[in-house]
């Protein structure tokens, strides 16, 4: 058994760091090595080839390159050390130029772990820390004891002890909420975007084409018009060439899926969620429920049929281009998705009270800005090299009239004495829901057109992300505003009052 | 003992449209003349390079278009500058701390005081000159960050200590 560990005193990775930097090493250059070694042989003989020196000279100078790039990650292990004191967390880490950081414990936002296969078998865990505010700084331990790894995420847990337990029936030990069977993943890949996936295997393929025609010096894009012609290109043979494509598409659609959610269960441990994921890499985040800034879920068209959506914990200062950081749980049936909502906000606002609706003339004014001068513009360009047909522009503007209709129609405001809930979409649907005490400022827009018909947009602010309010009538837009910031600033003398209902404004 | 839970009413709340709001300096309007100048000085004078080094744009006609061009948006920025300058305002209450902008599409921004994480005065070279000052209001959310420009320096200062101090008293 680990004895427990004196968290005031600086403390190292695991030796495995200098295995992992070595392995990436590898895994960088193996596909250079073979790239050359493929451009050598396809070359050899031919006038203007390279000889075997050069590409040996070449892979020397490539593994040397690798090599000094992953001398840091190596020195990691000798120069980077943590420890945690005066509920501070510090990392002294850098070799030539030496840096100290102090993190307050209660800056932590979420404590993120990851196992690929490498760290499965040392039994080791790379973990991540994410922190507020608008200069993120980030603790990023490359290999942690899977063990130790626990006794420290426990000792980075502030608890406040001034407030007392929020959330009844929370006790001490790890209680399920969700978990995805096999069941569930099937629906999931079922319902998945595959034209989106189609769309990327296309581009990723025509990519790979363009690096074999640069690295290996052979023409794929030449080789394929010069027998093409020795093909006789039927509607039969697009059709089913087609058809293969999507399916390869739905079939790594799948792959997709499986790899981000099998073996999916999120957890409730004190005031903690507590989420694991992955296939050949696993992943768990934990992350204190007053510390989720908004909850969004979203469905797909087919998902929407089938009662299906992911739902999304923001967490503060998340970085929107890491999607296998995000908190996202596949919630594959309604009552789910009430049961972990209700740890963030206990009444649903859809649920109990009257919805507000935008202004209708947001669909004028969006075909208007929008919809028309795009389509004038698609129209004249395609004009010069498709004559009179450019006119089918116009096919364009009719969906998107049609999408505005829809999204105007669909989007949906809820406000309760405690909340803000906003739906939308054409097809799919979005739902935010904010706490007003995430809120971190408020904002109302106009414009010409807007002042004369009394309209006005909100804009409300949290540290996950912003929701936007478009056409809300001003009487309405003014009192949203006012009711926000007075729960932000006079919360005590509010809790006292009722909140009137919309409808009586 | 009687419970009292009373009917919250919109007349109760404190009104944002009800705050009156205070221009900036009216010294700043200078200072955003002087930063346009300076763009429009670095762009004729690159257009004057264009024409000297590069014989084939040096027609009359061309040369005359492009400086009627030039003359219009020059004339229009500062124009709207004007006008938006105009809508520049301020407000503090107890509580928040409003910003003002905008005179086509206006904005009014609104960020409670106990949602600031740190504030900061900063003086350029032109602000100095005039003696004025931005401060710059920083929270925890995206992209909410509040910049009150065309206060007097002192002004300034003493404003950041009064929030600093307001954060102290929410904060005991």
């Amino acid at each position: 058994m680990q004895p427990e560990i004196d968290w005031s005193k600086p403390q190292r990775q695991s030796k495995v760091v200098i295995l992992l930097a070595l392995v990436k090493m590898f895994k960088n250059m193996w596909p250079v090595v073979l790239l050359l070694f493929a451009r050598f042989m396809l070359n050899k003989g031919s006038s203007g080839g390279e000889n075997m020196w050069w590409v040996l000279g070449i892979l020397g100078a490539t593994i040397f390159i690798y090599f000094i790039t992953r001398l840091n990650d190596i020195a990691g292990f000798f120069t980077y050390r943590f420890c945690i004191v005066n509920q501070q967390l510090i990392i002294y880490s850098g070799l030539i130029i030496k840096k100290k950081t102090e993190l307050p414990l209660s800056k932590i936002q979420a404590i993120h772990t990851r196992q690929t296969f490498l760290h499965r078998i040392t039994n080791t865990c790379k973990l991540i820390i994410d922190t507020a505010g608008s200069e993120k700084a980030e603790m990023d331990v490359e290999a942690l004891d899977v063990t130790i790894a626990e006794q420290f995420q426990l000792a980075l847990t502030v608890k406040d002890t001034t407030k007392t337990q929020q959330y009844t029936g929370v006790s001490d030990l790890p209680q399920r909420l969700l978990q995805l069977g096999p069941f569930d993943i099937l629906k999931l890949c079922i319902s998945e975007n595959h034209l989106k996936t189609f769309l990327v295997v296309i581009v990723f393929l025509i990519g790979k084409m363009q690096d074999i025609r640069e690295w290996l010096g052979f023409d794929s894009f030449g080789w394929m018009q010069q027998h093409s012609s020795a093909i006789n290109a039927s509607m039969q043979a697009i059709v089913i060439v087609f058809l293969l494509a999507m399916l390869f598409s739905i079939f790594v659609s799948c792959i997709k899926v499986m790899l981000r959610f099998y073996g999916f269960v999120i957890q409730l441990r004190q005031d903690d969620f507590i989420i694991k994921w992955g296939l050949l890499e696993t992943h768990q985040k934990r992350v204190p429920f007053e510390k989720v800034q908004l909850l969004s879920w979203r469905s797909t068209f087919v998902r929407r049929l089938t009662g299906m959506s992911i739902l999304r914990l923001h967490a503060s200062a998340e970085d929107e281009g890491k999607e296998d950081q995000m908190i996202q749980v596949p919630v594959t049936r309604m009552p789910y998705l009430q049961t972990i909502v209700k740890y963030y906000q206990a009444i649903i606002p859809a649920e109990h009270y009257p919805r507000i609706n935008i202004d209708r003339r947001y669909v004028a004014r969006q075909v208007l800005l929008i919809g028309l001068p795009v389509t004038i513009i698609l129209a004249a360009g395609f004009y010069f090299i498709i004559g009179w047909y450019a006119l089918l522009a116009g096919i364009w503007l009719f969906y998107f009239t049609i999408s505005r209709y829809l999204y105007r129609r669909n989007f949906k405001v809820w406000i309760s004495d405690k909340a803000i809930q906003v739906e939308k979409g054409v097809w799919g649907r979005e739902n935010l829901l904010v706490n007003f005490s995430k809120i971190q400022q408020v904002t109302i827009k106009n414009s010409p057109y807007k002042r004369k018909h009394k309209l006005a947009d909100v804009r409300i602010h949290t540290t996950g992300t912003n929701l936007d309010i478009p056409f809300l009538e001003k009487e309405e837009a003014a009192f949203l505003v006012d009711f926000i910031l007075a729960h932000i600033e006079f919360k005590e003398e509010i809790n006292k009052l009722t909140m009137p209902l919309w409808y009586k404004l | 003992m009687k419970i009292k839970h009373l009917q919250l009413q919109w007349e109760d709340l404190p009104r944002v449209d009800h705050v009156i709001l205070q221009p900036v300096e009216k010294s700043y309007l200078k200072i955003i003349y002087i930063e346009w100048s300076i763009f429009y000085a670095v762009i004729l004078m690159a257009g004057i390079a264009l024409i000297y080094f590069l014989p084939g744009v040096r027609s009359l006609l061309l040369v005359f278009i492009a400086g009627l061009i030039f003359l219009v948006v020059v004339v229009t920025t500062f124009w709207l500058s004007k006008k938006e300058f105009q809508f520049k305002a301020y407000g503090i209450r107890e509580k928040d701390i409003m910003s003002q902008s905008g005179w086509l599409f206006q904005k009014l921004e609104v960020m409670p005081i106990n949602k600031v994480q740190h504030c900061v005065v900063k003086t350029g070279p032109l602000e100095q000159k005039f003696q004025l000052a931005s401060l710059k209001l920083y929270t925890a959310g995206q992209q909410s960050d509040i910049t009150l420009n065309g206060l007097k320096a002192e002004e300034a200062e003493r404003l950041k200590e009064w929030i600093i101090s307001k954060q102290r008293e929410n904060a005991a």
